[in-house]
């Protein structure tokens, strides 16, 4: 598993976001223990049910809570700096509250009066920021009559206001409809290709799949798994075996071939006859036997699909929850 | 992407002037022009109503017309007895307690905590947010009460008194005493509000003390905010047969005691500001 | 077990029909409250007067055995009308009452609605078989029940005691006291206890709700009295509650008498308290209809 999540093989990744043996209680309720987890640039998620401690991770991160033991820094800066820090980071939180009675446009623009900038500098990062989110029309209206969506996109404008570097994310996509939706996701990845990072936490997990370099899998306060998708399902082959489509000309040779493997643990033909769903602990030796055999003219592939190394498959063998039910 | 610095703007006393302004607008606009800000207003203006009545009370000949010199000593009881120790009290209450813990009650003290904004600064902006809506709104009832006690028809000479005579520099003072009995109140509501989760006790003991203030032995009169505001007003009143006299203590010792109090109060304040942390649930 | 394993169950206790809906309202209310150690505390004081109050009447029963045990409290110049138990005794209970019964509400009133309405609550209540006047009732009720056991219900056990030690011809004589402990206990209680959780819907911070609470008796009693003393005008009385609730309960009990003066002293006419009276729960009833909503309106 890489170290940090998240970095591009090979290059030096900047420290990103850096949990350092982290633990939060509140009184005696554990929040999160013992993390140690730095997340570098590109778009990182944090997955796990609701109070495995994904919310949790966030707040720390930005200093809305302080950890009981262990360090947190974002970009080598501590959150007792909120100077530095929020001149740096960006935080879409899960409150859906704000000062009362202010529009659209006043959340943005006094969040960026509130960065020192003069008032010019201020109007004209609020103005872009909102295009940004499409909420340019009921920017001058009260938030408190947005609707779920509306204020989920205006929360993103402000966290984006600033130009941050890292970009932290709290369930993001919840309430907004597809188009919205599409349209965030293009925007978090154009954030992501500028080579800043980008944490988001959500709970529809085919989303991060689509969305994610790499996602965190948090449960009960513990890191159960971190990295690319592909690899931790990989990691977890021996107990799990991966499943794998094959698309061909000769299913039932091929399964009889495949099962006088070690690593193959089962062979099923698709009941239309023309593919055959194999599962092997071993998907290096798997993939090389298919090679091999195709080679030889045994069967003549069509298609090889893994069928379930996706998030939702490694959601549901790590953590237990039927897919689709995290959050 | 947007075309502004990712980097941190200067960070210095100018940039945290343009925060504290910022912060100033927001807050008058969401806490002071708003339904909500009307019992303090109400509070406010009671002296004046107070007042009106009498000038009403005056023209219906139920009461005669009084000279400038007793007008001014009625007045000067009014103030000390009835804005100062009630109205300012809790209209203080009102405005400050509400200030920090009232964004915690409503959930959106992340709005601030989000910003690159040092705890410090966010805490000194509330308090200063407090002390222009205070004494505007005081100040201006101050006003309006010294314009119906030497303006109205209930007074002779009144205004020759206000406008040429003693009345003018006793208006002042009273302006000053409103202003820092709003820096002083203010501060302890503030703190109150974020040391204590329920400051509603210690307030009230707080009240008791202050309205007992004349009761007390002269070195204990000394550890209150009235002491210092009723040794800066220009017109010195009885406070009955049970009140033990002190002297009162000088003009400029008052000042620097009570701003170098409310700094105190504030950097308590402060310290704890740093280490609060968003839990809205167990609010 | 996991979050995700938890199913919605459907309610199968037993189901409250009618007004009974208004006790479980009052029901958890009044759990929470005994968890305050404060509430508790101030319940427990407020208790203690009555015990004094009994023991008043029974020595005022006994003068003889007073002055068996040396006090010389009757005779040999001593008039001993001083210690008879008339309607004066009942009235300062009552005042001395009325005072604990101020300080619970402030304490406990604004625990009731205010936190409901902070944390979105009403919409749940009120999505159940449950109106808004069951909700207010039943949070009021949760006032109503402490307020009782520290004013008419000690008064009018107070009442009973004097009457078993001083014979049923006492009671004949004195019957006027019965409703005006009652009836003045009631006008007090329900005065606070319908401003307590008026204020308390308005005001959704618990410590300010208590705030305004004490500001609306210490700034209206004190604006009163200004306004008496320097525009001469008696009618700011009306403000001070204090003085407009006593002027009736000395209605209802006949006439106070206070060292030889009428109490309170130059009083305005009952009338004029009981329209006060009306006014103030009028204007509270209404803030109640304003802020008690399933769901606020934002413009």
């Amino acid at each position: 598993m890489s170290p940090v999540a998240g970095a591009p093989a090979g290059a030096a990744a900047p420290p990103g976001v850096r949990f350092e043996n982290v633990s939060k209680f509140y009184g005696e309720v554990l929040g999160v223990n013992r993390i140690d987890l730095e997340i570098g640039p590109g778009i990182t998620s944090l997955v796990g049910p609701n109070g495995s401690g994904k919310t949790t991770l966030m707040n720390l991160a930005t200093g809305l809570l302080t950890p009981t033991e262990g360090a947190v820094s974002v970009l080598g800066i501590p959150p007792s700096d909120p100077e530095r820090l929020f001149a740096a980071v960006g935080y879409c939180t899960q409150f859906d509250t704000y000062p009362r009675g202010v529009t659209g446009w006043d959340f943005v623009h006094l969040y960026l009066e509130l960065h020192g900038l003069p008032r010019g500098q201020a109007a004209d990062g609020a103005r872009r920021a909102i295009e940004r989110v499409g909420m340019s029309d009921a920017a001058s209206r009260r938030i408190a009559g947005y609707s779920k969506g509306m204020k989920q996109r205006i929360k993103l404008a402000q966290a984006i206001a600033h130009d941050p570097r890292v970009l932290l994310l709290d369930e993001p996509l919840n309430g907004l409809d597809p188009l919205a939706r599409s349209e965030v996701i293009e925007l978090l990845r154009s954030f992501a290709a500028d080579g800043r990072t980008v944490v988001v936490s959500s709970h529809i997990l085919h989303e991060v799949d689509e969305l994610s370099d790499r996602v965190v899998l948090v449960h009960g306060g513990y890191i159960v798994a971190e990295g690319a998708i592909a690899g931790v399902r990989d990691e977890m082959a021996a107990e799990r075996p991966l499943a794998v489509l094959v698309r061909c000309d000769r299913p039932g040779a091929l399964a009889a071939r495949l099962f006088a493997e070690d690593h193959v643990v089962e062979a099923r033909i698709d009941p239309d006859g023309r593919g055959l769903l194999v599962r092997t602990r071993s998907s290096e030796q798997f993939y090389l036997l298919l090679n091999r055999l195709a080679g030889e003219g045994l069967v003549e592939v069509e298609a090889v699909v893994p069928a379930d190394e996706d998030v939702q498959a490694v959601y549901q063998y790590l953590i237990g929850a039927p897919a689709g039910t995290a959050s | 992407m947007n075309e502004l610095p990712s980097e941190p703007q200067t960070i210095g006393f100018s940039r945290w002037m343009r925060q504290v302004r910022a912060m100033l607008g927001l807050e008058l606009r969401k806490t002071f022009l708003r339904p909500r800000a009307l019992p303090v207003v109400l509070v406010a203006l009671l002296p004046v109503l107070l007042l009106a009545v009498r000038v009403l009370a005056t023209r219906l000949e139920a009461i005669p017309v009084q000279p400038a010199g007793d007008v001014a000593q009625t007045y000067g009881v009014l103030f000390q007895l009835f804005f100062l120790r009630l109205v300012v009290f809790f209209g203080c209450f009102g405005i400050f307690t509400y200030l920090i813990r009232g964004e915690m009650l409503e959930r959106s003290l992340h709005f601030y905590f989000l910003a690159p904004l040092r705890r410090d600064v966010f805490v000194v902006g509330k308090y200063v947010a407090g002390v222009v809506a205070g004494a505007a709104l005081f100040g201006i009832s101050v006003l309006l009460q010294l314009a119906l006690c030497f303006l109205s028809p209930m007074t002779e000479g009144g205004r020759a008194y206000l406008l040429g005579g003693p009345g003018a520099g006793q208006a002042l003072s009273y302006l000053g005493v409103t202003v820092l009995a709003v820096v002083g109140y203010g501060a302890v509501f503030l703190a109150l509000g974020m040391l204590v989760r329920n400051p509603m006790i210690p307030a009230a003991l707080f009240l008791g003390w202050e309205w007992l203030n004349f009761l007390l032995p002269p070195a204990l009169k000394k550890i209150s905010v009235i002491h210092y505001l009723q040794s800066l007003c220009p017109v010195p009143v009885p406070h009955g047969p049970f009140a033990l006299p002190a002297e009162p203590t000088p003009a400029l010792l008052s000042l620097l005691g009570l701003m170098v109090f409310a700094a105190a109060l504030l950097f308590l304040a402060s310290r704890r500001a740093r280490r609060l942390e968003v839990l809205y649930s167990a609010d | 077990m996991p979050v995700y394993d938890h199913r919605y169950r459907g309610w199968s206790g037993e189901r409250r029909t009618g007004r009974f809906r208004i006790w479980t309202v009052a029901r958890f209310a009044l759990g929470d409250l005994w968890k305050s150690r404060l509430a508790l505390l101030l319940f427990i004081v407020a208790l203690l007067p009555p015990l004094f109050f009994a023991g008043m009447i029974y020595l005022a029963s006994n003068v003889e055995m007073l002055t068996a045990v040396g006090f010389n409290v009757a005779g040999e110049g001593v008039d001993a009308s001083w210690m008879a138990i008339d309607k004066e005794p009942f009235f300062w209970f009552l005042v001395w009452q009325s005072s604990f019964a101020f300080f619970l509400s402030a304490f406990i009133g604004p625990t009731l609605v205010a936190p409901d309405l902070a944390h979105n609550a009403l919409p749940l209540y009120l999505s159940r078989p449950l109106s808004r006047s069951d909700y207010i009732l039943g949070k009021l009720l949760v006032l109503l029940v402490p307020l009782s056991a520290v004013t008419w219900i000690p008064g009018l056990l107070l009442l009973g005691l004097q009457t078993s030690l001083a014979g049923p011809g006492w009671l004949g004589e004195h019957w006027r006291l019965v409703p005006a402990v009652l009836l003045g206990s009631w006008i007090w209680i329900l005065l606070l206890a319908v401003l307590a959780i008026a204020i308390s819907a308005w005001v959704k911070w618990r410590p300010v709700a208590t705030g305004m609470l004490f500001g609306l008796f210490i700034l209206g009693e004190a604006f009163g009295k200004a306004i008496e003393e320097i525009a001469g005008f008696r009618w700011g009385k009306l403000l001070a509650m204090d003085d407009v609730v006593q002027t009736i309960w000395a209605s209802l009990f006949g006439g106070i008498d206070f060292l030889g003066q009428e109490y309170p002293s130059n009083p305005l006419p009952v009338a004029s308290c009981w329209l006060m009276l009306a006014c103030i729960l009028a204007a509270a009833v209404w803030m109640l209809h304003r802020k008690v909503r399933a769901c606020e309106v934002s413009r």
